[in-house]
């Protein structure tokens, strides 16, 4: 049964060097609930993705934006690790981007889309919704009881 | 992240110690790339220090792996973990590229 936990990290100007911390928050809060090491990998590899996107595609072109994530275990949602990430960048989402070819031959084989193919593949949910001031994605991984 | 190259037999050993995500697979790829570019087309990527990679690992894994095939060669991958066994998984990799126990036996599954 997962303990309770919570973190939160606001990053003001969101660069890849933030990575790592944003890694590690989730990393402690599933830690911190004795939550099952596959999900906590799952989660921060998720999160990960999401962010390296938020910062690749969702700010480029411009400054280095916000993003902000909540981890929640145990909490609302129940037996579930929640992650919560928003920007404020473009609009990014993840339901418009097509999913990559896995059965290709090497030489057809595309880059694109394979961060979203792993979040989905690591993740029970992923919620978008597109807000005034951004987006906001949520993750959402179910834990034995 | 921390790259080091060595040879043996032919075969070009990268390893790798460290977490390879969007910010550190620039340094990777370059390394990877600067080998087959200089000729060194068989590739050995010892990976028993790498515990976390994003799928900014795996692109600079295939791109490494088309242009080494395209010159005659091949990246071959020694000592993944469990964490990165996983992820290559998932992404349907291990189809496409070679995986093996440690690094003596990636480097003799290349042709004399």
């Amino acid at each position: 049964m997962p303990r309770l936990a919570q973190r939160r990290l606001d990053v003001a100007a969101a660069r890849l060097e933030d990575l790592a911390a944003l890694r590690e928050l989730v990393a402690r809060a599933c830690d911190e609930s004795g939550a099952p090491g596959d999900v906590r990998d799952a989660l921060v590899l998720a999160t990960d993705e999401l962010c390296s996107n938020i910062v690749l595609h969702g700010y480029a072109g411009g400054a280095p934006g916000p993003i902000s994530i909540d981890v929640a275990i145990g909490g609302g949602e129940g037996r579930a690790a929640v992650v919560t990430i928003t920007d404020a960048a473009l609009p990014f989402d993840p339901g418009a981007v097509a999913p990559p070819d896995l059965d290709a031959p090497l030489e057809a084989r595309a880059v694109g889309g394979l961060g979203l193919h792993l979040v989905r593949a690591l993740v029970d949910e992923l919620r978008y919704e597109r807000r005034p001031e951004g987006n906001r994605h949520v993750l959402v991984k179910r834990m034995p009881g | 992240m921390d790259i080091s190259i060595a040879r043996q037999a032919h075969v070009t050993i990268v390893s790798v110690v460290g977490s390879i995500d969007a910010l550190t697979a620039d340094g990777l790829v370059t390394a990877l790339l600067g080998e087959v570019r200089a000729g060194n087309t068989r590739l050995v990527a010892a990976f028993d220090g790498v515990e976390y990679t994003s799928s900014a690992g795996l692109r600079v894994l295939l791109a490494t792996l088309k242009e080494a095939r395209q010159h005659g060669g091949d990246l071959r991958l020694a000592s993944v973990r469990e964490p990165v066994r996983r992820v290559l998984d998932l992404s349907g990799f291990t189809s496409i590229l070679k995986c093996y126990d440690d690094v003596d036996t990636a480097v003799q599954s290349f042709p004399a």
